[in-house]
């Protein structure tokens, strides 16, 4: 048995972190908009003991050249309604819902998260954000989207008001929500050694990770911070299966999920250029890419589509490529292997937990609750039962 | 002692400390058949989130109108219409919203405006979810909203598709001046029940559903 404890958090979007899992559901529509789809994954992840449920937010529709993207367009609910919602109808579990400091009032954010603290009996947290997508801007009687380093100057100021108005009100259940952060540039680093409690990172070589942690808590340290205060979560995709074929032929069978239409858009997306006129079987367009929108405001540069022998990949080729890839930590294997990586991250001191983002939700959190939690409880990595009533509780967190 | 007729329920004394109280209370009037209870509290000292409560409330109801209490003064119409439709949805089509006495009345006109067309930027039938074709939702039928005005600049559309009441009603008191003239439905003293949880009977007088819906139907379609 381990004196060592993971963290675990369960990211949910939509059906799934596959951009096409709603692709999986006989009644896709109705799921994305109905407080049940979310509650039979809460209820289940509650069944695990896991830690907290966290939300994302999205401030924009898809569009390109002025018309809605029908393939990307998912509803993704307000965080800080679909959350209370949740509290009413499950007892222990956390919950982390994300909301900007570039594009809301601070009064309204601090009184939403008291609400939600006081409603859930003390299992509310925030991701701070500071909104990355300039598209958002338009929506928020913006004209430009602010820079960088403008945005985590203003999420600064915004923090302390929000906790200054928590710390005026009544006594709330965990003294204060649980402040949360995900981003990992060097502003946002520095913005988590001050501010965060937990951090979502992105980390898919453990070495790395290790190496992550320790620059982290040295910066902790600096800033006259317990080291040991901050959780480090890395997001990882399990693909499970009963066997290492079965999670392989899980993992090829979430890849069709992306029709050509879904991974066209997805493109289409990254350079404000619709795709939609060019043959599957030609070479990549690189001078019209050279020339898209996105690309002259420097989201995007072309040079790393072409593959590293040089050879400009086919539009179809760059598809089926593109669909593998993914930012987070994707793993692809058995419930034992899923909780030895686990294991060995932990003991490695790589990270105190996981953000669990699921390709495809309604297969994934049934098969990681019922298969790799009991491998880890067994290994003493997970709790038994709850063991306090708080989302800080859950994380050993203390009150501030 | 029964309650009264009156079937519109107005908190007078919903605080931090009365909360679950209120929450057990609002259970009863939903079970007694009461159709709509006002949530939310902008009491400097000691304020609710109005969406949030509702949204707890819509979890713990069945038929039970909520309408969530909104500070105009800090929010976006983007981030309200966002919180409404998900309260739509949450519940059913049990939302409702007033704007909290004491904002800003020209910028709370602009806000119902902006936040009306954001709600009502998808068609009903626009979330297709064609697993065949690869398409969740049509594009010939979600709009921008493209709103220039005063306060607010709102490209859209909505990221939330149209929700279930095809709007979300907004309920004011007579007496609210411009926020009443273009309000859904209208408070009177005679329609609503202000009280306290020291004032709530043992047991609620049950309402018998009206013929009419409580709320007049929304513009745009259902």
């Amino acid at each position: 048995m381990s004196d060592r404890r993971i963290a675990l958090g369960l990211f949910l979007m939509g059906h799934g972190h596959n951009v096409g899992s709603w692709r999986s559901s006989p009644t896709p529509g109705e799921d994305l908009t109905s407080l049940e789809h979310y509650h039979q994954l809460a209820a289940h992840a509650e069944r695990g003991k896991l830690d907290m449920i966290f939300f994302a937010e999205i401030l924009y529709s898809y569009e390109l050249n002025g018309r809605h993207e029908g393939a990307l367009a998912f509803p993704t609910l307000d965080p800080m309604v679909l959350i209370p919602a949740l509290a009413a109808v499950t007892e222990k579990i956390g919950f982390v819902g994300t909301y900007s400091t570039t594009y809301t009032d601070p009064r309204a954010t601090a009184l939403k998260l008291a609400t939600i603290d006081r409603l859930s009996a003390g299992r509310a947290g925030w991701n701070i954000v500071t909104t990355g997508a300039d598209r958002a801007a338009a929506n928020f009687s913006t004209r430009t989207h602010p820079g960088k380093e403008e945005r985590y100057i203003r999420a600064t100021g915004y923090v302390e008001t929000v906790r200054e108005a928590w710390q005026a009100m009544p006594e709330l259940p965990q003294g204060e929500p649980v402040r949360v952060q995900a981003g990992m540039s060097p502003a946002g680093k520095d913005f988590a050694a001050r501010i965060a409690e937990v951090m979502f990172t992105i980390a898919s070589d453990r070495d790395k990770a290790v190496a992550f942690r320790s620059e982290l808590q040295a910066m902790l340290a600096g800033v006259g911070r317990d080291p040991a205060g901050v959780r480090i979560m890395p997001g990882i995709a399990p693909i499970l299966g009963g066997t290492e074929e079965e999670a392989r032929a899980n993992e090829a069978r979430y890849l069709e999920l992306l029709h050509p239409r879904i991974q066209l858009a997805m493109l289409g997306d990254q350079f404000g250029m619709d795709f939609s006129g060019y043959a599957m079987d030609k070479p990549l367009p690189m001078d019209d890419i050279r020339q898209a929108p996105r690309v002259l405001s420097g989201m995007r540069d072309p040079a790393r589509l072409i593959g590293e022998d040089g050879e400009v990949p086919t539009l179809g080729e760059y598809l089926r490529r593109q669909a593998r890839v993914r930012a987070h930590h994707s793993f692809v294997g058995t419930p034992e292997q899923l909780a030895d990586m686990m294991d060995d991250w932990s003991a490695a001191g790589a990270c105190d937990g996981f953000n669990l983002m699921f390709p495809v939700q309604s297969e994934g959190v049934p098969a990681f609750v019922d298969e790799v939690v009991p491998i880890l409880r067994q290994r003493g990595l997970v709790r038994q039962d709850y063991e306090d009533t708080t989302l800080r509780g859950h994380l050993g967190l203390a009150r501030p | 002692m029964t309650s009264p007729t009156r079937t519109v329920v107005v908190p007078a004394d919903l605080t931090s400390g009365t909360l679950q109280r209120w929450i057990e209370a609002i259970e009863s009037f939903d079970a007694a058949g009461w159709p709509l209870v006002l949530v939310g509290n902008c009491d400097r000292a000691d304020p609710l989130d109005g969406l949030a409560m509702a949204a707890f409330c819509a979890a713990r109801t069945a038929r039970i109108g909520l309408c969530a209490v909104v500070e105009a003064d800090t929010v976006e119409p983007f981030t309200l219409a966002r919180g409404l439709a998900t309260l739509d949805f949450m519940s059913k089509g049990r939302a409702a919203w007033r704007i909290a006495p004491g904002s800003d009345p020209d910028r709370s006109i602009e806000l119902v405006d902006t936040v009306r067309a954001l709600l009502t930027s998808w068609d009903a039938d626009a979330l297709v979810a064609d697993v065949e074709g690869g398409q969740l939702s049509d594009p010939a039928k979600v709009r921008a909203i493209a709103h220039e005005g005063a306060y607010f600049q709102v490209e859209g559309p909505l990221n939330i598709p149209r929700p279930p009441q095809g709007s979300v009603p907004l309920v004011a008191f007579a007496d609210e001046g411009a926020v009443a003239k273009v309000a859904d439905l209208i408070l009177h003293e005679g329609t609503s029940w202000q009280v306290s949880l020291a004032e709530l009977p043992d047991r609620l007088h049950p309402v018998v559903p009206p013929q009419a819906a409580p709320f007049p139907s929304v513009p745009g379609e259902r």
